[in-house]
């Protein structure tokens, strides 16, 4: 038996590879490992407690992935006035009362080309300060989004959502939300503010202005390498928008795409929106701990840098 | 004990306790089942070249585990069940499904969509593998770790042929199960 097998040529084969190694890496081993390793050693030897700092380690460096991934946009200051203008403008846009369809699609340098598995379908909505982002594989579906209120929500189940109140949002998701409201403040203002802005020539006044944001020498830097935003020459809203941010390994750019654009349905920016009766939602005042578990099997260890406060 | 030995321990141990798992899916009884397999194993390791044949030695000796506490399980539970009789149909073709779906929550995605769905076709994957007889389960988890037929055969205890068939149906479940996640549609 060949220690390191072959990869795989089937794709289904492969997906369960992938899930099997993610489960031996992520399984903790160290318990049984001293166990085992005790009860082989003479008696006289004490046993070794088996080495948890490389798991640790693992853990430590996937969470600066997720850092590095979430904390996408720092660019930097300078603005050249054109450009700036039109940020300025597209920032406006956003703010209509209106909502807009972007398709987003991210695509990693180095990811294999033969990649089996079929790419999963995310489309946000948004609309001002409220988004909502609805993702499809198959016959699953997931939906999140964030209200007027500032509460964001979650429903994988229309019998089911999970709602967490602003204070209750750790920084990690804080910025997932402002990248996928594309939050003006937090995408555009901070092109304005820590990028330089260049504006590509066009070829006519009804091409769209592309826009290009590289962060400045010495500004703050959060992991973006840049972005281009392609803005509507009438209405100035962002029609695409590229942002190149630093992965784990190489580069990942995030395209969000203009789709459809209409009047804004309220409801549906709201957690109750997506659920249909009869349904349960959890929250800080109702069964906290069950939401807590709730959140925990669906986005695993991240859970608790997405909340604060104390785990009930 | 040689540092090798324990870095051989160390090395192996997240597969065995992996396909341990997989087989009973049960965590507490994977680890008690992969604790006294090593034991077994380290008592008569003079006589083995472990880091060479180990792993080999190691699998085999999950799989039997694995089986008898299935088969002693199952006597329990059912006056009918002969221990024989139990342990042959574990591996046979006929056998039927066992176990539960247990949710594997993903620990490396970067946002709450990527994480969810993520999570929820790991919890896919596990229950679709629940389904399928403790034989299939097992022969298919080894091919998919990208064992040959023939070390899938031995591995199980079973013939070449036999390990062919049952790598071939558990395939055909899992797609069936599995395929709109993967494929976008059930091929």
């Amino acid at each position: 038996m060949s220690t390191v097998p072959d990869r795989p040529a089937d794709p289904l084969l492969r997906v369960l590879r992938e899930h099997i190694e993610k489960q031996e890496r992520e399984q903790p081993t160290a318990p049984v490992a001293a166990r085992v390793l005790a009860e082989a050693q003479p008696k006289s030897e004490p046993a070794r407690p088996a080495p948890r700092k490389w798991r640790a380690l693992g853990i430590g460096t996937g969470a600066l992935a997720v850092v590095a991934a979430v904390l996408l946009f720092a660019l930097l200051p300078a603005p050249e006035a054109r450009a700036e203008q039109a940020v300025r403008a597209a920032e406006a846009a956003l703010k209509l009362p209106v909502e807009r369809c972007y398709l987003v699609e991210v695509q990693r340098e180095g990811a294999p080309a033969d990649e089996p598995i079929s790419p999963r379908t995310v489309r946000v909505w948004t609309a001002g300060d409220r988004f909502r982002v609805e993702v499809s594989r198959g016959p699953l579906r997931f939906v999140w989004g964030r209200d007027t209120d500032g509460a964001v929500w979650f429903v994988a189940n229309p019998a089911r959502g999970i709602r967490l109140a602003p204070d209750e949002q750790g920084p990690g998701l804080q910025l997932a939300c402002d990248l996928y409201g594309l939050h003006t403040e937090t995408v555009l203002a901070e092109m304005r503010a820590h990028c330089k802005l260049k504006e590509d020539p066009r070829a006519s006044s009804a091409a769209p202005r592309v826009i290009r944001a590289e962060p400045r020498i010495g500004a703050r830097l959060l992991g973006f390498r840049s972005a281009v935003a392609e803005l509507d020459p009438e209405t100035s809203a962002i029609r695409k928008l590229a942002l190149t941010r630093t992965a784990l390994a190489g580069t990942a750019t995030t395209t969000f795409t203009l789709i459809d654009t209409r009047p804004m349905d309220e409801v549906r920016y709201k957690l109750e929106g997506h659920l249909i009766e009869p349904y349960q939602v959890f929250d800080r005042d109702t069964d906290p701990g069950r939401r807590r578990e709730i959140l925990a099997r669906w986005l695993g260890a991240q859970t608790d840098r997405w909340l604060t406060g104390p785990k009930q | 004990m040689p540092d090798a030995i324990a870095d051989w321990v160390r090395s192996t141990l997240p597969r065995a306790l992996g396909y341990a798992k997989a087989l009973l899916r049960d965590p507490v009884s994977a680890e008690d089942v992969v604790q006294d397999c090593y034991a077994r194993l380290l008592a008569r390791a003079a006589h083995y070249d472990l880091p060479r044949d180990g792993l080999k030695l190691l699998l085999r000796s999950v799989t039997n585990a694995c089986i008898d506490l299935r088969t002693r399980e199952r006597a329990l539970l059912s006056l009918d069940a002969g221990a024989d009789g139990a342990s042959r149909a574990l591996l046979s073709l006929d056998a039927g499904a066992d176990g539960a779906s247990l949710a594997v929550p993903d620990r490396g995605a970067t946002d709450p969509h990527d994480a969810a769905v993520a999570s929820e076709l790991a919890t896919r994957i596990e229950a679709a593998m629940a389904k399928l007889p403790l034989g299939q389960r097992a022969a298919i988890h080894l091919a998919a770790l990208g064992y040959t037929l023939p070390e899938v055969a031995a591995t199980i205890g079973t013939t070449h042929g036999n390990a062919r068939v049952l790598v071939h149906r558990a395939r055909k479940a899992l797609e069936a199960e599995l395929g709109p996640f993967l494929f976008g549609s059930s091929s």
